[in-house]
């Protein structure tokens, strides 16, 4: 396509058209349906991705309507590193999903929500002003609760209570959308930056909003109770997504409002580093008291969330230092990627042998004698990413943070990568020992309950290995990163 | 105090009060009330905040019509898997993961 804004509709308005097509189609259709979709959305997202980093940040006005009412998509390297993120896991647990209808809680409603919730994520990515994020954010909300559903009974307390935290969070911001609007007259994300930041506001409450309602729906400690119920108990393919790429929305706004609205808070700052430090290690412990799988996964997700909150104090201490800026941003973007990965292969292969061993508990499958040993790789390889091994893109974000915080002289914040390592490995290690070890009672081995097909034995394993390549991509992540960055807070 | 402030502090009280009752209620139900009363009180600030210039600012305006569709929109939500979840409690035996990787 010659005209890349045009890319910036289509990533929305794509898998908009097909919650519609896959709500009504037949039954039977929506895999095949649901594939070529999926294939179609990460394509468009990639090339704009693609562009974004090749030649800069891209914008486009809908049907050629301008702010205030019209609706402003824009594109720069971060958006393009999230949306990149988001296709390729999105085609991957595609992928799983339309191969085995169990993953989907055998429910065909599943296609129109997991692409509500896609056309959401991207229109996050894309949104040039506040209220479309907000709108956007409650897309995903809503459509991630319908999906956490489809995991029948035992889901619909989890569901519910999500619901209420999503909700929170997204009432929160839109309160500090408001304040925002009052004080800079416009919605407009660049715009409302630049005003806000002449015009001197004390953006305190603001920030202070806006971290509470993102730091819900990004289950940062103290306000992660809700997602282990919630990601453990939904269907296999629902899990991977909301642990690898919803929270990371919620992430990404708090993002886009702290470095392009509301400007940084040092002392906030320092606050959100200590929250992640305490969700790293927190996280870490309750997922080492686990004892099913999908539930060590879960509060692993936590754990890993975690990290993402130095890039807030790394930031603010770099005092303008490109370096320790650029290894902050880099090392930031590298965790989010190799996360997001490692973390849907996991849920992946957890839900794999659930469903092929009828349970997820680790005392339970203890037993079983030679568990899918593709499956059991794959979960060898993401533990890699997720601990931080070279070469992984864990190692890289890891080590980057470390040369933020040294370089910045805030060494007590490279102790939280560091640490943080040997509890993953720790929690990571435990479920792979049950797997690897010989059965101590070998009189009762626990049968397959049904087999799995080989694109749902093999489909987290590839996955898993994506970070470990991306690991050798050197500088392409960070530049990436940085296209276009913040005005004032980045290289 | 003007209006404009008077009506920015009821909207702070119904926000506050409201998220300290979702906080706090152990009913789904009384929650997915407080949450509602959360989301009014968060429409009277956009609602307030239009109210400072004649005519009124249209489009904060326009947010607060999009606030209250996505405020019906999760209330249905709630109400829906309300009902499912206290369904499935009061059937013990019948646990409800229909399909939950148990199926043919």
């Amino acid at each position: 396509m010659n005209d890349p804004s045009a890319l910036l509709g289509l990533v929305v308005l794509g898998p908009l058209a097909l919650v519609l097509v896959t709500g009504v189609l037949p039954e039977r259709w929506l895999p095949p349906v649901g594939l070529a979709g999926a294939a179609g959305t990460s394509a468009a997202a990639l090339v704009l991705a693609a562009h974004v980093g090749r030649s800069g940040p891209v914008g486009h006005d809908l049907a050629g309507w301008g702010p205030p009412l019209g609706i402003v998509l824009r594109a720069d390297g971060l958006s393009a590193l999230f949306l990149a993120l988001t296709a390729l896991v999105g085609a991957g647990v595609t992928v799983y999903a339309a191969s085995d209808r169990a993953a989907t809680g055998d429910h065909p409603r599943f296609w129109p929500l997991w692409f509500a919730v896609w056309a959401g994520l991207d229109a996050v990515y894309v949104a040039g002003d506040l209220f479309n994020t907000y709108v956007a954010l409650e897309v995903v909300g809503l459509a991630a609760v319908g999906l956490v559903a489809l995991g029948g009974g035992p889901a619909w307390g989890p569901a519910l209570r999500y619901l209420f935290v999503a909700v929170l969070g997204s009432t929160l911001l839109l309160v500090a959308v408001a304040l925002v609007y009052a004080q800079a007259g416009t919605l407009e994300l660049l715009a409302a930056g630049e005003r806000l930041a002449s015009s001197g506001w004390d953006s305190r409450w603001a920030a202070v909003l806006v971290v509470v309602a993102l730091g819900l729906k990004a289950a940062l400690v103290p306000m992660h109770a809700w997602l282990p119920p919630a990601h453990g108990s939904a269907p296999t393919a629902v899990s991977a997504v909301l642990s690898a790429l919803v929270v990371k929305a919620a992430f990404f706004v708090l993002v886009r409002m702290w470095f392009w609205v509301l400007g940084p808070e040092p002392v906030l700052a320092v606050v959100l580093g200590l929250l992640g430090a305490l969700a790293v290690l927190w996280g870490g412990v309750l997922a080492l008291a686990q004892r099913h799988l999908k539930q060590v996964v879960a509060y692993s997700t936590v754990a890993q969330m975690g990290y993402l909150f130095l890039l807030f104090p790394l930031t603010s201490a770099a005092a303008g230092d490109p370096e320790v800026l650029r290894a902050a941003w880099g090392g930031t973007a590298a965790l989010v990627v190799g996360h997001g990965f490692a973390k849907a292969s996991l849920f992946l292969s957890a839900g794999t042998l659930k469903s092929v061993y009828g349970t997820d508990s680790l005392s339970e499958l203890a037993r079983v004698v030679r568990p899918l040993p593709s499956v059991v790789m794959g979960m060898g390889v993401a533990a890699v990413t997720l601990a931080g091994l070279p070469p992984s893109l864990g190692f890289a974000g890891k080590w980057q943070l470390v040369v933020a915080s040294v370089g910045s002289g805030q060494w007590g914040w490279a102790a939280v990568p560091i640490g943080g390592g040997l509890l993953s490995a720790a929690y990571l290690l435990k479920p792979l020992t049950v797997m690897l070890r010989e059965p101590q009672d070998r009189a009762r081995p626990l049968p397959e309950s049904r087999s799995a097909s080989l694109r749902v034995r093999y489909a987290p394993l590839l996955l898993a290995l994506v970070p470990l390549v991306l690991g050798l991509a050197g500088p392409a992540l960070p530049d990436l990163a940085t296209t276009g960055g913040p005005p004032g807070g980045g290289p | 105090m003007s209006t404009l402030e008077w009506y920015l502090w009821v909207a702070a009280a119904l926000l506050g009060l409201a998220c300290v009752r979702l906080l706090l209620a152990r009913d789904p139900l009384v929650r997915l009330i407080a949450i509602n009363v959360a989301g009014s009180g968060s429409l009277l600030v956009l609602v307030a905040l239009a109210a400072r210039t004649d005519p009124p600012d249209p489009v904060l305006h326009a947010l607060v019509l999009t606030g209250i569709v996505i405020t019906v929109a999760f209330t249905g939500v709630g109400l829906v898997l309300l009902r499912r979840a206290e369904e499935a409690a009061e059937a013990p035996g019948e646990d409800g993961a229909a399909g939950n990787g148990e199926g043919p």
